[in-house]
């Protein structure tokens, strides 16, 4: 999978660049917007991660230009301009998805995760880790098998952390993840760890007790086989 | 008293002084030159008197024989020959057509006739020259009020015309609010008082609205510009969670420094909501139902009301459409809720009632009612604070309430029970 990072940040791309590697992902950057502009007209991306502002540009032109060349990338736009209104702009110009900044990268590889998936649809949408297989569209999964019989919200936690495989994941990104932008003015944390708890219990019941591992109550991470 | 009023009073003082002394002036400025002018018909008279006595008159018969024929004019013999000035005065005398006693100029001179002494009287009734002082005096004051009233009018109507364009500075100045969009149009005008006056308060206006766009600005800038680095600070925290070998000592920093990035990604989030809704004065509005909103925002919060043991409570009137931006409205019930959460007790209860009219949002807490001026002012903290809030939450509620045209209101209903209401409208 081919990522286009557009981004003028150093620090942040670095940053980015190395957690989604880490994710398989191979990563592009283009930090300013003719750079964007070339490499975009040049190259086919998977996926595009577009900050809005630019040095030389405004990046919804990007987009107006992606959309005028009938370009069929996926757009996930990462702006620190949290206005309603760029938000709207970007989804109308055909942006798959907004993701305001400040964000988790978890939650940014649980965007990219969903938006490749859509986009390289083939007709089954399945997820394999392990013996955990998960068919996205459907919204069930299995262990070997064996059927979880999951609540939304536990299934939604189950797709954060198929997306950040063997990494650790803040219980501040999870909680965020499942409730939105109201999770950030509670900063406690029982919501979590009752569904965390919740899916472990599921997950051990089907003979997946070690999937999910606790890093001393700072997050999670999932490693679906690791112990095995 | 308007300054029109002032004006006009002060110019109607002046004006009735004016009349009254100048229609006693010119009463006797005409009244002198009358009596010059009789005056001067009398001596005239005089000496067509003396030539008749030369040229016409024969004996002292004849003197009063003249008398008979014309009363005005009278001799009397003098033994010693009077002063040789003539001598001019006013006296009273029987007229006989009117019967009465009557004002007359008089002339009195020494002549002689036939070698003796006479005094000579000639008169001239005063009755009719004194009627037509009178007239004149009249018609004098009739022209001078006239002048007075129309000058009164004038003034009055010329001052509304000229002050016309003091009025509707004044007007504009009046609907004109610190934080509004367009600058102030002040009505152009050829008087250069007024001119300068309206070019001075145009700069003046735009100056304030400059100084106070660019704080507004300023703060919303700050919160923006602190996106970026926040960004960096959480990503690279979510790599160093990744670094192997992490202990536990250094994950125990780590969650600190995770909560306190979280909470300045909120505070940042809270000041840019603020600035925008401190200086967009207008946000696209829709019919948006009160109820579903609740429902949905109470869907996003159930667990965080479990999780904090909460009972909640809901009264909500079947449909409530109101007009309202969408994302406001959200961020408003959000605000209440997450509200009555944040500062509830254990097992303690949410109560939420809607009315076509209001929503109200009440929850258990401390048995003390709260400063309610406190309550919506930002980064207000008191001893009952909840540590790890910004502060700024009910600010929000306060502030989307004024631009959507709404009231908020603090009530402790019962001990130890607090209740938020929006009156909607």
């Amino acid at each position: 999978m081919k990522l286009l990072i557009v981004e003028d940040e150093p620090a942040l791309i670095t940053s980015l660049v190395s957690y989604l590697q880490g994710q398989h992902y191979v990563c592009e950057v283009a930090s300013t917007f003719a750079d964007a502009q070339e490499k975009m007209l040049l190259y086919d991306y998977d996926c595009i991660l577009l900050d809005l502002t630019l040095p030389g540009g405004d990046g919804l032109d990007l987009l107006r230009e992606l959309q005028r060349q009938r370009k069929a990338n996926g757009v996930i736009i990462t702006s620190a301009r949290n206005a309603v209104e760029d938000r709207i702009t970007g989804l109308h110009l055909g942006a798959d998805d907004y993701l305001p900044k400040p964000f988790y990268l978890p939650e940014l590889s649980a965007r990219v995760a969903a938006l490749v998936r859509r986009r390289h649809y083939n007709g089954s949408n399945l997820i394999q880790a392990h013996a955990l297989t998960v068919d996205v569209l459907a919204r069930t999964a299995s262990v070997a098998e064996k059927p979880l019989t999951l609540t939304r919200t536990e299934f939604d936690l189950l797709l954060l952390l198929l997306a950040n495989q063997g990494r650790v994941i803040a219980k501040g990104a999870i909680a965020e993840h499942l409730s939105g932008d109201a999770a950030e003015q509670f900063d406690t944390y029982e919501t979590v760890y009752a569904h965390v708890k919740n899916l472990k219990r599921k997950l051990t019941e089907v003979g997946a007790a070690d999937y999910i591992r606790t890093v001393y109550g700072i997050g999670y991470r999932f490693e679906p086989g690791a112990a095995a | 008293m308007k300054l029109l009023a002032r004006t006009t009073i002060i110019f109607l003082l002046y004006a009735s002084v004016v009349a009254v002394a100048g229609t006693f002036v010119y009463y006797s400025v005409i009244r002198k030159v009358y009596y010059s002018y009789v005056d001067r018909t009398i001596s005239r008279r005089k000496l067509r008197v003396l030539k008749a006595l030369r040229l016409h008159l024969r004996t002292p018969t004849d003197l009063a024989f003249w008398h008979r024929l014309d009363h005005n004019v009278e001799f009397f013999p003098l033994r010693a020959p009077g002063p040789s000035a003539d001598q001019i005065r006013e006296r009273l005398m029987y007229n006989e057509l009117t019967g009465r006693m009557q004002p007359y100029r008089q002339l009195e001179a020494s002549v002689f006739f036939q070698g003796k002494p006479y005094r000579l009287e000639i008169r001239t009734s005063l009755l009719d020259s004194q009627e037509l002082l009178g007239r004149i005096v009249l018609a004098e004051a009739i022209i001078f009020g006239a002048l007075l009233i129309g000058l009164l009018a004038l003034q009055h109507f010329l001052a509304r015309r000229l002050w016309a364009p003091f009025y509707q500075t004044l007007e504009a100045l009046q609907a004109y609010k610190l934080d509004q969009d367009q600058p102030v149009e002040l009505p152009a005008s050829r008087i250069p008082e007024f001119r300068e006056l309206n070019t001075t308060l145009t700069q003046v206006l735009k100056r304030n609205q400059r100084v106070y766009r660019s704080q507004r600005e300023f703060a919303e800038n700050a919160a923006h510009e602190l996106q970026t680095p926040l960004m960096i600070l959480r990503a690279k925290l979510d790599l160093l969670l990744q670094a192997p070998g992490l202990t536990e000592e250094q994950a125990g920093h780590l969650d600190s420094l995770l909560a306190v990035t979280q909470r300045l990604t909120h505070l940042t989030r809270s000041l840019l909501l603020l600035a925008r809704l401190d200086h967009q004065l207008f946000f696209p509005t829709e019919v948006v139902d009160v109820r579903a909103t609740v429902q949905a925002q109470l869907r996003q919060l159930r667990e965080q009301l479990s999780a904090a043991d909460l009972t909640l409570e809901t009264d909500l009137a079947a449909a409530v459409p109101i007009h309202i931006n969408r994302t406001l409205l959200d961020v408003l019930v959000s605000n209440l809720l997450i509200n009555a959460i944040r500062h509830n007790e254990p097992g303690g209860l949410v109560r939420v009632e809607l009315t076509p009219r209001a929503l109200t949002v009440e929850n258990t807490g401390r048995a003390r009612a709260l400063d309610d001026a406190q309550l919506f002012t930002r980064f207000s903290r008191n001893a009952d604070s909840t540590p790890g809030g910004v502060g700024l939450g009910l600010a929000i509620v306060a502030q989307i309430c004024e631009t959507s045209g709404f009231i908020v209101q603090y009530s402790y209903p019962a001990a130890g029970r607090h209740a938020l209401t929006v009156l909607f409208g």
